[in-house]
């Protein structure tokens, strides 16, 4: 028998047809690339409809932070990491949202701990032991300005957490315009009563004279919200209940631990519970009413070089019959309602649900 | 005031700040002062399972 004989199995050969097929797809992808006329937002629609929808895309993105910040969760509650035998530890700074808990980079040496903390609780802990938090605040001023809120929708693993809770099949409800604008002054309420915190225990302590002020507040002498951030709840006093509290005792002998009995943390908890509990029926309220850390990005983030933009010539406004952009938002953004051009809002988180939504192409991503 | 000004102008900011907390070193502060923070709650902490 020929070699020209060998017969090709009918599967192989539908593999080779679909990987030609793919191939003169992105050939003719990368041609068009030369053309002038071609925005940024076309690349990124390209992609995304060449290769996944964007909600899958965002999915996967927020699925493996998810993972990983939970892993480094336990790291941390553990105090050694049980799969890769090392100690992880570093500074994160460009993850806003948690409170000591160890990165799976930066691994410096001589610490016993790792321990790692987003920006918003950097500013806490190291401006209330004194010292004003230059990176801290250099990294809350830049990266709002170069990427917007999108670390909210794409990377925040609590933003993630409120994502999964609507997925299920509870109908989701849309507060009206005036109740979420009162909801979400809550937020600059509670960011300014935490800078406000900041700065008065941390002049104290700069002082010397902090002493009768830190034992006043208990736990909140160390870091303001970081204490009562459901985030922190979820990913390291639940692991941590979980544990010392429940496998720990199970495997060894019951051995109460001292942080059962703290009312804080079960205030932590209730809290927690309320605020999944409202994510079943309403999207992502933490991170439209509560959040510091989205607050404060958003105030940068209004002025971010990234944003979705609303096309006057594509936009079919009242008359299209689809306007699914009105309900796509998760933090509650009416895209049709705002003038067309860029979307500047302190809450929008880039998720780009409403441009992945909209059905005539009219919403854009933008930067510059 | 033109948007993109104002933009420029706090991402400068930005810089410096950052700038000047990492020429004071307080990337260093900050490892040290969680080492602290993290002796602190050291009690809280059990003694954990072993590997
Ligand atoms: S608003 Fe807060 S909780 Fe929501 S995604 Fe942003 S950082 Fe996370
Ligand atoms: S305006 Fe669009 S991109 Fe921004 S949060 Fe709403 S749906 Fe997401």
């Amino acid at each position: 028998m020929s070699e020209n004989d060998i017969e090709i199995p009918e599967e192989t050969e539908r593999f080779w047809v679909r990987i030609g097929r793919v191939f003169t797809r992105w050939k003719k992808i990368l041609l068009e690339k030369s053309r002038p006329h071609k925005t940024l937002h076309y690349w990124v629609k390209k992609a995304f409809d060449e290769l996944l929808a964007i909600h899958i895309i965002r999915f996967v993105v927020q699925l493996i932070a998810f993972l990983l910040l939970f892993y480094a969760g336990i790291v941390f509650v553990l105090g050694y990491d049980p799969l890769f035998s090392t100690i992880f530890s570093g500074v994160a700074y460009l993850i806003p949202i948690f409170g000591y808990i160890p990165m799976p980079f930066d691994m410096p040496q001589g610490i016993a701990q790792g321990t790692a903390t987003g920006y918003f609780d950097m500013i806490q802990f190291i401006g209330q032991a004194g010292v004003f938090p230059y990176i801290a605040v250099g990294v809350i001023f830049i990266v709002p300005i170069l990427v917007g809120r999108s670390f909210c929708g794409w990377i925040c693993p609590f933003g993630f957490v409120q994502d999964l809770c609507s997925l299920t099949p509870i109908r989701t409800r849309y507060p009206s315009k005036n109740t979420d604008r009162q909801l979400s002054r809550i937020k600059y309420i509670i960011l300014f009563i935490t800078l406000f915190m900041v700065a008065w225990v941390g002049s104290w302590t700069f002082l010397g004279i902090e002493q009768g002020l830190v034992t006043t507040l208990g736990a909140f002498g160390t870091a303001f919200w970081a204490v009562l951030s459901p985030s922190g709840t979820f990913f390291v006093i639940l692991p941590y209940l979980w544990i010392f509290g429940i496998i720990s005792p199970i495997l060894t002998q019951w051995n109460p631990l001292p942080i059962f009995w703290e009312p804080l943390m079960w205030i932590r908890i209730i809290f927690l519970a309320i605020i999944i509990c409202i994510a079943l029926f309403i999207r992502r309220p933490y991170c439209r009413w509560i959040c510091p850390v989205g607050a404060m990005m958003g105030l940068v983030g209004q002025f971010s070089f990234l944003t979705v933009s609303r096309s006057a010539t594509e936009c079919l406004g009242p008359t299209c019959d689809r306007q699914r952009c009105k309900t796509a938002c998760p933090v509650g953004i009416d895209v049709m309602e705002r003038p067309f051009g860029k979307i500047y809002s302190p809450d929008c988180i880039l998720c780009l649900d409403c441009v992945a939504k909209c059905g005539q192409d009219a919403i854009k991503v933008e930067y510059g | 005031m033109n948007r993109r000004v104002i933009a420029i102008a706090i991402l400068c900011i930005g810089f410096a700040a950052l700038a000047f907390g990492l020429s004071l070193g307080q990337h260093e502060i900050v490892r040290s002062w969680l080492q602290v923070f993290s002796d602190a709650y050291a009690p809280y902490f059990p003694q954990p399972l072993p590997p």
